[in-house]
């Protein structure tokens, strides 16, 4: 869909991404998405070298994709010069575990409680500071035993779903994972989990594009066998959801062989929020709410914004009576995954998200609702807010019934 | 109420796109706006030029402009002028061009006899120099009979905003950075001297409300007005932004990003459009349609030969109506740039919308 | 300059080459241009440093002269040769008996090639069309027709030589000595000039008529126009020809970052008052597209065309333009004529000019009466271009940095030393291909032997404005720093701009095709208005030319 040889042409150097990306607006020395994408890529092919001083900077939020008036994939541009840039050894290091969620995960869920433990203490995150480049005010979140096994039985005749969980549910919110599960059997359907590995955003973001080819493949192996028995594979993770929208953000493009599986994926995933909207516009949302009297804000994650569907849970939110529920409409919270967590990017990280927190402290909600786990994190980082996914509050007005 | 099912959608977020949307949404229907990027409109300086009024409706212009008034009003992004009197604004080149409406902190800009004008520059600053735009405006209006004097003065920004120091990235600061606002606005007033105004390169922020605009006037002690640089153009930014978020707190669903994919019509009725996104697209359905992409319109009904019949439906070149609930947000008189022909169409189509009974809205 | 041993009229390769053999053999010489830099055919082809392949198997004499040629350049002029080597390739409804002959005649000629088979050509350019069945690699290059006029100007300086653009010869003094004085004009300011000499060249392509005519002697010249599109990106990393009998749009050049498709041939008037028709673009797309089938619908930043000045001898009945041979004509017009004191040179191509200026100083220095020979296919233009190892100045991001020191050598050290005291010169101002402000603000320089008078002038020095957007952006601030240097007043540089512009968009208007229209139109929509109040003053647009 978006060809990037016939992007570079599209091009018209009208500066319009470069106003929308969040790290332009606060780093004085970042050149901007229109030079690091488009421009610099003529320069590749003309075959100079680039440096790619400021590649890493880029949060690959999609907000100049978004922006461009012309459809020019500059994220995807922007992603592949990651690719090849050099890094210092300790960011090297770190990053090579950033990239790899799902092993970490592997890792510190032997002993949950042990690695939570580690992770929470002082001199650890101070050694972690140095060692690794790794901010000590940055909270980790906790690990939990994995386990996904859904409580509930879903109806005889319920419509089969296969749920692409996540590494942050699958290690960290297991418990959101089995919420997951229960809503949408409330809503008629069966889910069962894939055996799916991490998605690959954090790879892309962290330069790793072997890495994030060989989780692609892995994960289109794993999901095809489904696809093809014509099963719908659901995400709640907005970055998940987006990567298995754009085959895998296009990491795979070279091989024609994977062609035909991708885009059957691309077609056939779904948001859960943007199921359950089409399921309600439908007339067969489970509507089954009780009063439920919570005053919301709603974060619109940037990769659920670079997915094109609108806003599915604000508006599915907006149905529960009680909530009131407004839209902070503030642009990128700033975190950005693994990027919030770097030393020399989070004063970065801070400032992109200093106007969200400023709107949040204007508005004053209870809570905030998000379905980014990430931006979760950002946002209980720079406010004294509870942030909540839409699904448990959904939940809620179930189980108050 | 649907999710995805809407009394009017727009397609195109250019002037005439928001102008529908907006008086879509002020007559009661569930709007949605669809668009890519933000249109022409920001490509400009941020105003509507006088030239081609004479071959649009002064009546329909009239009502137009004065829709669009009471909208960027709404908004907190407050227009300037009328069509009997337009002004000369300077162009980046430093000469005039008649301009019906502009913001008003770039209608400040206009030379009025006798004015000691003060033409600020900011040291580093790229694709600005005072000094040549004081010279060929003082030429201008000396051409033009009016006696005003401009004086050529710089100032310097104290924050590293690295270099080149560009107006976005001081617009930037300017939204983020209050202390960064005080210290601009005592600058100015320093240089400002004996002179009864400032101009400055358009760098006030892509966020700033009127209101924030006028504060910041009062701290400069000075009226200051803003003077079109490259683009990106940021007083036009600032007008989008405005619009747009204004749109969106009045409940406009906003689908930003992706293309059209393609309009549904059958049997001469509109159904509603899928859009192209990552994935399988998401399908908006419509009980009406506004076209207002601009070039793309084409495009859209699959033909670049189309005319409208009296009520700005789309018809073919062979008089065949393509669809009777989509209204075309287009112009017949060759567009003139940055002319009021967008917000015109935008307005004749949004006065066209006709309530039902299968209205969305409560 | 009052007087001098010898004018050369015509500032493109070959006049270029001529003043530079001259220097280095001691003789003074003004050369007089009347526009800026190669004006003429040099700055309106391809750049295509031939190998000889084109000619191999009609004119092996041709062919045998671009090979020595070819390899001579690339030795003396390597900072202005890209070496990209080329590719012949066949494609499968070409007559696979060329392929063959053309095989033997490169043996002949001595050009040196390998054949490819489809899959090991497809693997080296994945843009050629899956019609390619097989290629043979050969010594092509792309030539920066620029920087190598440039180049050949800056050494004949060094040297002693002097040169003025924006000259044009208005009249030549004749007495029973023969020519013996030159009038020219200042097209800018409209000064009159006039220098002594005792030998004109005319070297001045297709305006070599013209020149003729002003010593009243006819030099029959046939201008062929050949037009060529400018493709945004690099579609193929070699030179690529159409392995068949020469004919139009057979050859897609890697020019920097942009690749250049053409070309045509058609027999025009003169070499002024060139246009070029849609029929001929679409022509040259749809034959190119058989190549490179992305050709069809890739985004074209402008259309340019040039004459070819082709001498037709007073023998020759051939009727096409390729038919004429483009081997070159030196007349001596003292033998010819009965005029002393001049010399015209005629025909030939890019890859050849070295040869031709050896041609006329041989000529030039007998009639002068210096002994010695040429010496310039064994000096370096740039003399320590290959020793010259530049280490990393990191002021700037690297592939801005490549650039300017490929275009300036061992003066790039003298601009990273100005960046060093004045951080502000490491603006990239032409976003689209990298030129600093430093070089900008070099161009208008006094210090710079081969300063810009205009703003196309600083494009032709640095490539500002060659990029996607034509200018739109960085043109203004290049006229800004116009302004800033004290060559022009805010009136004059409004003015250059506008004039700018319009020669700018003039080569869009005939490539309206895809989002180039787009780009087009945000120009007009930032500057429209402000053109058009300026040419009401009286702006003129120069260079009337495409």
């Amino acid at each position: 869909m978006r060809h990037e040889q016939e992007n570079l042409d599209a091009c018209l150097k009208c500066s319009v991404c470069n106003t929308a990306c969040p790290v332009y607006r606060v780093m004085p020395q970042y050149p901007g998405p229109k030079y690091l994408g488009p421009e610099l890529e003529r320069m590749r092919r003309e075959g100079i070298p680039t440096d790619t001083r400021y590649v890493e900077y880029c949060l690959g939020c999609h907000g100049c994709d978004v922006a461009c008036p012309n459809q020019v994939a500059v994220s995807e541009m922007i992603a592949e010069a990651k690719a090849t840039h050099h890094k210092q050894p300790i960011e090297a290091l770190r990053d090579w575990w950033f990239a790899r969620p799902a092993l970490l995960g592997r890792l510190l869920t032997i002993v949950p409680s042990v690695s939570n433990l580690v992770l929470s203490l002082k001199p650890v995150r101070l050694l972690m500071a140095v060692m690794m480049r790794i901010n000590a005010k940055r909270v980790f979140p906790a690990y939990r035993n994995p386990d996904l096994k859904s409580k509930t039985e879903p109806k005889a005749d319920a419509q089969h779903l296969i749920f692409f969980p996540g590494c942050s549910i699958r290690y960290n919110t297991p418990d959101l994972g089995r919420d997951v599960i229960r809503l949408l059997e409330l809503n008629g359907y069966s889910v069962e989990v894939a055996e799916t590995d991490c998605c690959g955003v954090p790879a892309l973001a962290n330069g790793d594009i072997e890495y994030a080819r060989s989780r692609a493949r892995l994960n289109l192996d794993v999901l095809s066998r489904y696809l093809r028995a014509g099963a719908k594979v659901v995400t709640t993770c907005s970055s998940c959801g987006h990567m298995l929208k754009s085959g895998f953000g296009g990491v795979l493009e070279n091989e024609p062989d994977k062609a035909e599986a991708l885009r059957m994926l691309a077609e056939n995933t779904r948001d859960v929020g943007e199921l359950l909207s089409e399921q309600s516009d439908a007339g067969k949302l489970n509507t089954n709410f009780a009063e439920t009297p919570l005053k919301l804000a709603y974060h619109a994650p940037c990769h659920l914004r670079s997915q094109g569907i609108g806003r599915p849970w604000y508006h599915l939110l907006g149905q529960i009576p009680g909530v009131s529920i407004t839209d902070l409409d503030a642009g990128c919270c700033g975190m950005s995954g693994t990027y919030g967590f770097k030393e020399e990017k989070y004063g970065i990280s801070m400032a992109i998200g200093s106007t969200l927190f400023k709107r949040i402290a204007e508005t004053a909600p209870q809570m905030v609702t998000t379905e980014c786990a990430t931006c979760r994190m950002q946002i209980e980082h720079g406010t004294t807010l509870t942030t909540i996914h839409p699904v448990e509050v959904m939940l809620k007005a179930y189980d108050r019934h | 109420m649907p999710i995805q099912s809407f009394d009017v959608v727009v397609v195109g977020a250019g002037i005439a796109g928001l102008t529908a949307a907006a008086m879509a949404r002020q007559q009661g229907f569930d709007t949605a706006l669809v668009a890519t990027g933000p249109g022409r409109f920001i490509y400009g300086a941020g105003w509507f030029s006088a030239d081609g009024n004479k071959d649009m409706d002064p009546e329909a212009l009239e009502k137009a402009i004065g829709l669009f008034r009471q909208m960027t009003d709404e908004a907190d992004c407050a227009f300037a002028g009328n069509l009997r009197e337009p002004q000369l604004l300077p162009t980046l080149m430093g000469d005039f061009l008649p301009v019906t409406l502009a913001p008003f902190t770039l209608w400040n800009a206009a030379p009025s006899a006798g004015a000691r004008i003060a033409m600020v520059g900011i040291e580093g600053l790229t694709g600005f120099d005072e000094n040549f735009m004081a010279e060929r405006m003082q030429a201008a209006a000396s051409g033009l009979g009016i006696s005003c004097v401009y004086k050529a003065r710089r100032i310097n920004i104290s924050r590293d905003l690295g270099l080149p120091l560009t107006p976005t990235r001081l617009a930037n600061c300017f939204d983020n950075d209050a202390a960064f606002r005080a210290e601009l606005a005592a600058s100015l007033s320093a240089v400002a001297g004996d002179c009864d105004r400032i101009l400055l390169p358009s760098v006030l922020g892509f966020q700033s409300s009127g209101t924030q605009l006028a504060q910041f006037i009062a701290a400069v002690g000075t009226q200051v007005g803003e003077l079109a640089t490259l683009p990106p153009s940021v007083a036009a930014m600032r007008v989008q932004n405005r619009l747009e978020h204004h749109l969106r707190n009045q409940g406009v669903e906003f689908y930003r990003g992706f293309p059209v994919r393609r309009l549904l019509i059958e049997n001469r009725r509109c159904t509603g459009l899928e859009i192209d996104g990552p994935g399988h697209g998401t399908t908006l359905h419509a009980q009406r349609l506004i076209l207002a992409a601009g070039s793309a319109n084409g495009a859209l009904l699959g033909t670049a030969e189309f005319q409208t019949d009296e009520a700005l439906h789309p018809v073919t070149s062979n008089g065949a109506l393509v669809a009777n609930n989509v209204t075309l947000a287009t112009t017949t008189a060759a567009a003139q740039h940055c002319s009021l022909a967008p917000l015109l169409a935008g307005f004749l189509a949004g006065s066209r919308m006709e309530r039902t009974e299968e209205s969305y809205a409560a | 300059m009052e007087s001098t041993q010898v004018v050369i009229i015509g500032g493109g390769a070959t006049g270029a080459g001529i003043l530079w053999d001259l220097s280095l053999r001691g003789i003074p010489a003004l050369l007089l241009e009347q526009g800026d830099i190669a004006n003429g055919a040099t700055g309106r082809c391809h750049g295509l440093l031939h190998s000889g392949g084109r000619y191999a198997v009609k004119d092996a004499h041709a062919a045998a002269e671009c090979l020595k040629e070819n390899l001579t350049l690339k030795r003396i002029a390597a900072h202005c040769v890209e070496d990209v080597g080329g590719l012949f390739v066949q494609c499968a409804q070409d007559d696979a008996a060329f392929f063959d002959q053309w095989d033997r005649a490169a043996d002949a000629t001595g050009i040196e090639h390998k054949f490819l088979t489809a899959d090991e050509t497809h693997a080296l350019e994945p843009n050629l069309s899956d019609d390619v069945v097989g290629a043979f690699t050969c010594p092509d290059a792309h030539v920066d027709v620029f920087r190598l006029v440039l180049a050949n100007l800056e050494a004949a300086v060094a040297r002693g030589g002097h040169y003025a653009t924006y000259s044009k010869v208005t009249a030549l003094d004749r007495s029973d000595k023969g020519i013996c004085g030159v009038h020219f004009t200042n097209t800018r300011s409209g000064e009159e000039h006039h220098v002594r000499c005792e030998v004109v060249v005319n070297a001045s392509g297709g305006w070599a008529e013209a020149t003729a005519a002003l010593a009243g002697i006819h030099v029959p010249v046939r201008c062929d126009k050949g037009a060529l599109l400018v493709i945004n990106h690099r579609l193929a990393s070699h030179v690529i020809n159409r392995c068949r009998k020469p004919g139009d749009g057979d050859i897609l050049v890697p020019a920097g970052p942009v690749s250049i498709l053409g070309t045509s041939s058609m027999q025009v008037p003169g070499p002024e008052g060139l246009t070029i028709a849609n029929e001929e673009i679409a022509a040259l797309l749809r034959v190119g597209a058989e190549m490179v089938p992305e050709l069809a619908d890739v985004r074209l930043l402008r259309a340019f065309c040039g004459v070819r000045p082709l001498y037709v001898p007073p023998t020759a009945t051939g009727s096409g333009g390729r038919e004429i041979s483009r081997g070159y004509a030196l007349i001596d017009h003292e033998n010819n004529d009965g005029v002393r004191g001049f010399v015209s040179i005629v025909g030939g191509k890019l890859t050849t000019y070295r040869r031709m200026a050896e041609a006329v100083s041989d000529c030039v220095a007998a009639k002068l009466g210096v002994q010695g020979e040429c010496k310039t296919a064994t000096t370096l233009l740039r003399p320590n271009a290959s020793t010259h190892h530049h280490k990393r100045a990191d002021l700037l991001p690297w592939a801005a940095e490549e650039k300017l020191v490929n275009r300036l050598g061992p003066n790039a050290d003298q601009i990273f030393a100005d960046i060093k005291r004045r951080p502000e010169l490491a603006e990239i101002v032409c976003e689209c291909e990298l030129v600093t402000r430093a070089e900008l603000e070099y161009s208008f320089s006094q210090d710079n032997p081969l300063s810009a008078q205009t703003i196309n002038d600083v494009g032709r020095r640095t490539r500002l404005g060659f990029g996607p957007c034509q200018g739109t952006y960085c043109g203004y601030k290049a006229m800004l720093a116009g302004y800033q240097s004290g060559k022009w007043s805010a009136e004059q540089a409004a003015r250059e701009f506008a004039t700018y512009l319009a020669e700018r968009w003039k080569g869009q208007a005939f490539v309206q095709q895809g989002k180039q229209a787009e780009q087009f139109d945000i120009g007009h929509e930032l500057y429209a208005t402000a053109i058009a109040s300026t040419e009401k003053q009286g702006g003129k647009d120069a260079n009337s030319i495409l």
